[in-house]
């Protein structure tokens, strides 16, 4: 056994360990092409590398509340709601601060969206009893069952990134809405940049 | 032996049997019939559906009568079906007792099947998904568009059906519980199960070929990933292990093996594992954003989305050749294309109608349910 100051790691050294465990829990069955380019941001800490993600984190048991009628999104208001489509991709930088959003196909954390997710963490530790709803949403282009998947896709990578942030993951619940519930109606680029999101939502006591 | 000393000698063995049971070789693309219609009870409605099955099949030409005459007489109940050759020697006669809808579809498929050797599918059914209510409601009809039943009534999101080859049950999903759970409803009964309620994501189920089992995409251990679970529900098998998300699982016909999406590489492509175990490869078809794989009852084809100019289309990959094709163009979406039974006909929902299409010459048809909305179809076989 090391000493106990070996273990006095910063916050993020159990998500480092637990996503090693998992790295050497599923490497045996992963294929072995490359890490996409997309694979993001999402949960990287500095000085982790692609593998050290902590991806495949499992989920919390369901907890006794209804998703679609039990959660408040008012918690996290604020910021612009303006539409702020990137010239060089198709990310949307709005501000407004309950909402993380999201290039196309993609589950990636930009950095635009990090300060809204830094805050939404220094709420959970101010609010330790509290558990939030992660839903995520997809704009009306491709599939209704890809884009299920790529909602909750979508949600995984904003849990998996504010368990990176040290929030406990049994506090932290994820769902997806698919392309069922635009923030926006219509159609058009700057349409689809704000419906490509994660809704934060405060579960009711 | 030429086409009429074939269906001779098949009108001899029909005559005996009264049974269809055999094929006839044909020496081109289609079969030239003359129609003389259906007299009787409901005579005109029957005529008309046969008159439409046949001519959706791609493989029966309406005309001269060439090759057969059709004609037949009905009742209420009762539908006697007759084929004969040219010189009017028999080769089908045929009693079908049912609902008269059941009786021109079988008469139809009967018709194809002894013609062409293909099998028909006017007996197929489709489950599908309308908005007509205002929300997101299962449904299940003939692939003629009529004997639409409405098989939910939850007002919440209903999406992805896949009914087995038999009509018999279709899984789904819904988000009743409120959180997006995979159900089977067996359709004799109306008895509804849920089959799986992980945390996460429970979607997009799919038979496998015997009915034993669901591949579907589950997310509880950390990431949307393709899993099969027992039809009955119980200890889900993973499939796959991705970065990205896994989704929209399709058997292929013996079972052995699944096409699914992955995004790993930025946008979903197919990708195709074998079962029990093996690594997955992807499916090389030269389309970006490809999603909603259907694989032909005959193992040669798969059907799939992919966006292209801004909309979604159908394309088919031949897997013999490795060649894929694109089926419909145009300013309209595509979507959740879904085998019919001859490997020939697709249904898919474009603009909230449901289409009937024939992959070999791209004529497409519309299904008229006369319900708006329609989406997400999935065939019997």
């Amino acid at each position: 056994m090391n000493s106990h100051k070996a273990w006095s790691l910063p916050a993020h050294s159990n998500l480092f360990i637990s996503a090693l465990i998992v790295a050497v829990l599923i490497l045996p069955g992963c294929r072995s092409s490359q890490p996409s380019a997309n694979v993001p941001g999402s949960a990287r800490m500095d000085g982790m590398s692609d593998e050290d993600l902590a991806f495949g984190q499992p989920l919390p048991e369901r907890g006794n509340f209804n998703p679609m009628s039990d959660v408040s999104y008012a918690e996290f208001t604020g910021g612009s709601m303006t539409t702020n489509v990137s010239r060089t991709s198709d990310e949307h930088t709005g501000t407004d601060a309950g909402k993380i959003y999201f290039a196309t196909n993609s589950n990636a954390i930009v950095p635009s969206q990090r300060p809204k997710l830094d805050k939404i963490a220094a709420w959970m530790r101010a609010n330790p009893t509290r558990s939030i709803l992660i839903a995520g949403h997809c704009d009306e282009r491709g599939t209704l069952e890809y884009n299920r998947a790529l909602g909750e896709r979508r949600a995984i990578a904003v849990r998996d990134y504010l368990i990176g942030l040290g929030i406990a993951g049994d506090r932290l619940n994820t769902f997806s809405y698919g392309e069922e519930k635009p923030a926006v109606p219509g159609t058009g680029p700057a349409v689809w940049a704000q419906n490509r999101r994660a809704e934060i939502g405060v579960i009711n006591d | 032996m030429n086409i009429k000393s074939s269906l001779l000698f098949l009108a001899s063995v029909l005559l005996s049997l009264n049974v269809l049971s055999a094929q006839v070789t044909v020496r081109k693309g289609s079969v030239q019939v003359r129609f003389d219609g259906i007299i009787g009870q409901d005579g005109p409605s029957i005529t008309a559906l046969v008159r439409e099955h046949l001519q959706r099949s791609g493989v029966v030409q309406i005309g001269t009568g060439i090759d057969a005459i059709i004609s037949g007489t009905s009742t209420t109940g009762t539908l006697a079906g007759r084929v004969t050759d040219s010189a009017n020697q028999p080769l089908l006669s045929k009693t079908y007792s049912g609902d008269w809808r059941d009786n021109a579809n079988r008469f139809a498929d009967d018709i194809v099947e002894l013609l062409t050797g293909q099998p028909g599918i006017a007996t197929t059914r489709v489950a599908f998904i309308s908005r007509r209510t205002g929300h997101k409601e299962l449904y299940i009809m003939d692939i003629s568009g009529q004997r639409v039943i409405q098989l939910t009534n939850d007002r919440t999101i209903s999406g992805g059906p896949s009914l087995d080859r038999n009509a018999s049950r279709v899984a789904y999903t819904s988000y009743r519980s409120g959180f997006p759970d995979v159900y089977v409803i067996e359709l004799a009964t109306g008895r509804r199960s849920r089959i799986a309620a992980f945390p996460g994501l429970n979607s997009g189920p799919a038979w496998s070929p015997d009915g034993r089992q669901i591949a579907l995409t589950l997310s509880y251990q950390g990431n949307p990933e393709i899993y099969i679970i027992p039809a009955a529900g119980g200890t889900p098998q993973r499939i796959t292990r991705a970065r990205g998300t896994d989704s929209s699982p399709a058997w292929a016909p013996d079972g052995r093996g699944l096409i699914y999406v992955n995004d790993d590489g930025g946008s979903p492509r197919l990708m195709r594992i074998n079962l029990p175990g093996g690594p997955a490869t992807p499916l090389r078809t030269g389309q970006s954003f490809t999603t909603e794989p259907s694989w032909s009852p005959n193992g040669k084809r798969i059907a799939f989305n992919a966006l292209t100019g801004g909309n979604v289309h159908v394309f088919i990959h031949e897997l013999e050749t490795g060649q894929t094709r694109q089926l419909t163009s145009g300013q309209n979406d595509f979507e959740d294309p879904s085998w019919t039974r001859n490997s020939r006909h697709i249904v898919v929902a474009s603009n909230g109608r449901l289409l009937l299409l024939d992959a070999n010459t791209s004529q497409s048809y519309v299904i008229n349910n006369e319900l708006p909305q329609s989406m997400e179809p999935s065939c019997s076989l």
